[in-house]
């Protein structure tokens, strides 16, 4: 290590820009790779990372927390403590690393396009150790789960989920896509950095870290945790670019770029952490519900930051507050009468405890969801559990990619209207689940006009034959794979009273 | 809008409790004037101040009982409220907006 602290050497030896002579800074930074939004090069050059880590220190830190995390799993994995796991929690850690795995390593490409065509040399320096971050993410989270394989074969889709056509995985492929897998480096530093990672990516590692300690799955509590300090670095990445855009006049391009991303993160997360947090990790081990702990990570600790920036709440924020209301417990009805298109087995998590709790938790859920799990309860209990499965398809928002559950919401009294939106454009009829779902497709239509959803393609032939077999081989569920109830029912017959 | 104390500062793992708990004693010592406020939840400790948090080197130092450059808390640092800056000798966050 440098005897001299490392303030007196450490912009010197990262800071390398230089006016460019032999190209055009089109031909060095193609906008389609690096949009600077007008910022003239010399005012990118202002940028100043605030978490600042040299080589050695970061390859120090990296090596100590690998050794942390497997000396942790190298106990773990030899002991019996997956067999013991509840089967909610099965279901949310299966639903995570088929979510989240590869996607990991498709963050690497957005990181590596940063560490190329970043505006400038301090930030392709952070964003080098960012694509090293997401490659690690990577590994670990298919490797863990490979670890378990002869104990649960469907970890497999670790690995497998994103080569597949599976719905879900078509929805955070959609959103993934655009926010990193083929955007370009300014916008990437706003919406993956500073929205997705400063914001909702703490529900999922940390509030799910909170969750799994107490649930006793350390392996996974000590993984995702230790994955959430690289992104609590290279989130960073974030704040001085929006600072540029900012100084620069850019204040609503930044905005806009915030305001999509941030309800396209809120829609996966509500499917993915609403559900394990809500639903799937067992009720004696939650610490907050999943609406606690948006009030916490999201409408507080993220809204405060980037308000200091001079950005505002989305436009949208009273849809997005009712929206945490209802929509994942429409989303968790949908996943568990669909199950058998997801590669894990949902549990209801509706017996009497339970529902006692979601009551608590959010006002009303008795007399709006829970009649829904009545009927679903009375046709198990009268042996007919094959009408709680089942024979259509719902249609699917050709944003977000999730089932539409406007009904629900309406039913609910959340919404004024049962309705989707719909909008018509070059003779095509497009259907959204919200107002804001349209308004990102609206901002770039030309982006998303030529994707089909899930019920397009059904629609369209591409799914033969169109039946519900058909379409789980189109998705890549072999009927070992597809989901049931994670608790062979033991909710329905828990049940003992009735609210209708 | 409605106005809430901003709370900055550090959200450690849960599974580096000796850490957290030097961390805490810092920062206390380093923020005399106001409560610390430390929430446990098992997976991580989220320890914050008002609008401003301290953490000095010399501080955590003192608290770990041996010497400790401020870039090896990153692996605990799973984590932040508030912005951060960091420099040899301190780490702040804080918050400037008022409203």
């Amino acid at each position: 290590m440098p005897a001299l602290p490392r303030s007196e050497w450490y912009d010197l030896t990262r800071d390398m820009n230089w006016d460019l002579t032999y190209v055009t800074e089109d031909q060095a930074f193609p906008p389609a790779l690096s949009n600077s939004f007008g910022v003239p090069a010399e005012d990118w050059w202002t940028w100043d990372e605030p978490y600042k880590i040299a080589y050695t220190e970061y390859v120090h830190n990296q090596a100590g927390k690998d050794q942390g995390l497997f000396s942790v799993n190298n106990v773990v994995s030899r002991s019996s403590i997956f067999e013991n796991l509840d089967p909610g929690w099965k279901a949310a850690i299966l639903a995570h690393y088929g979510a989240i795995a590869v996607a990991e390593y498709q963050a690497s490409i957005g990181e590596a396009r940063m560490a190329r065509f970043g505006r400038a040399a301090a930030w392709r320096n952070m964003a080098t150790y960012g694509t090293l971050d997401e490659m690690r993410h990577g590994q670990l989270q298919t490797y863990f789960p490979y670890q378990a394989l002869n104990k649960e074969p469907r970890l497999d889709w670790a690995h497998k989920a994103y080569h597949t056509n599976e719905w879900g995985i078509i929805a955070a492929r959609h959103v993934f896509d655009d926010m990193f897998t083929a955007n370009d480096a300014v916008s990437t530093a706003i919406q993956l950095t500073f929205t997705f990672e400063t914001g909702f990516t703490n529900l999922q590692f940390l509030g799910m870290a909170a969750d799994a300690m107490k649930v006793g799955d350390l392996d996974f509590g000590a993984l995702i945790s230790s994955i959430q300090t690289d992104e609590a670095r290279h989130a960073q990445q974030g704040e001085p670019t929006l600072k540029v855009l900012v100084k620069a006049g850019k204040t609503d391009t930044a905005q806009n770029l915030l305001d999509k991303m941030f309800w396209r993160a809120w829609k996966l997360f509500s499917l993915l952490t609403g559900l394990s947090m809500d639903y799937y990790t067992p009720i004696e081990h939650r610490t907050h519900s999943f609406k606690e702990f948006m009030e916490e990570f999201i409408n507080k600790q993220f809204i405060d930051q980037f308000r200091d920036f001079g950005l505002e709440k989305p436009w949208y924020w009273d849809q997005l507050l009712n929206e945490m209301n209802w929509v994942h417990h429409a989303y968790h009805l949908g996943v568990y009468f669909w199950r058998p298109t997801v590669w894990w087995n949902p549990v209801a998590g509706t017996g009497p405890e339970e529902r006692a709790w979601l009551e608590e938790k959010y006002p009303g859920w008795n007399d709006s969801f829970g009649k829904y799990w009545d009927v679903m309860g009375d046709n198990v209990r009268a042996g007919r559990p094959e009408l709680t499965l089942p024979e259509t398809f719902p249609i699917v928002c050709n944003s977000c990619q999730i089932p539409v559950c406007t009904p629900a919401g309406y039913a609910a009294g959340y919404l004024d209207s049962p309705l989707p939106y719909q909008l018509v454009r070059d003779g095509r009829k497009y259907t959204f689940c919200s107002e804001p779902c349209q308004w990102v497709f609206e901002q770039t239509p030309e982006q998303f006009a030529g994707h089909l959803s899930i019920i397009d393609r059904l629609l369209g032939g591409i799914i033969q034959p169109p039946t519900i077999e058909g379409a789980l081989a189109y998705m890549g569920l072999s009927p070992e794979e597809c989901g049931v109830d994670g608790n062979d029912y033991a909710w329905a017959t828990a049940t003992a009273s009735k609210t209708a | 809008m409605t106005t809430h104390v901003k709370m900055v500062g550090p959200v450690v793992r849960g599974l580096d409790g000796t850490l957290a708990d030097a961390v805490i004693t810092a920062i206390e010592t380093d923020n005399p004037d106001v409560d610390v406020d430390v929430d446990d939840q098992g997976g991580y400790i989220r320890i914050g101040t008002p609008q401003r948090c301290l953490l000095t080197r010399a501080s955590l130092e003192d608290a770990m009982g041996r010497s400790f450059p401020l870039h090896q808390l990153e692996p605990s640092l799973a984590g932040f409220a508030g912005r951060m800056t960091v420099s040899d000798d301190e780490i702040v966050w804080y918050l400037e907006r008022e409203d």
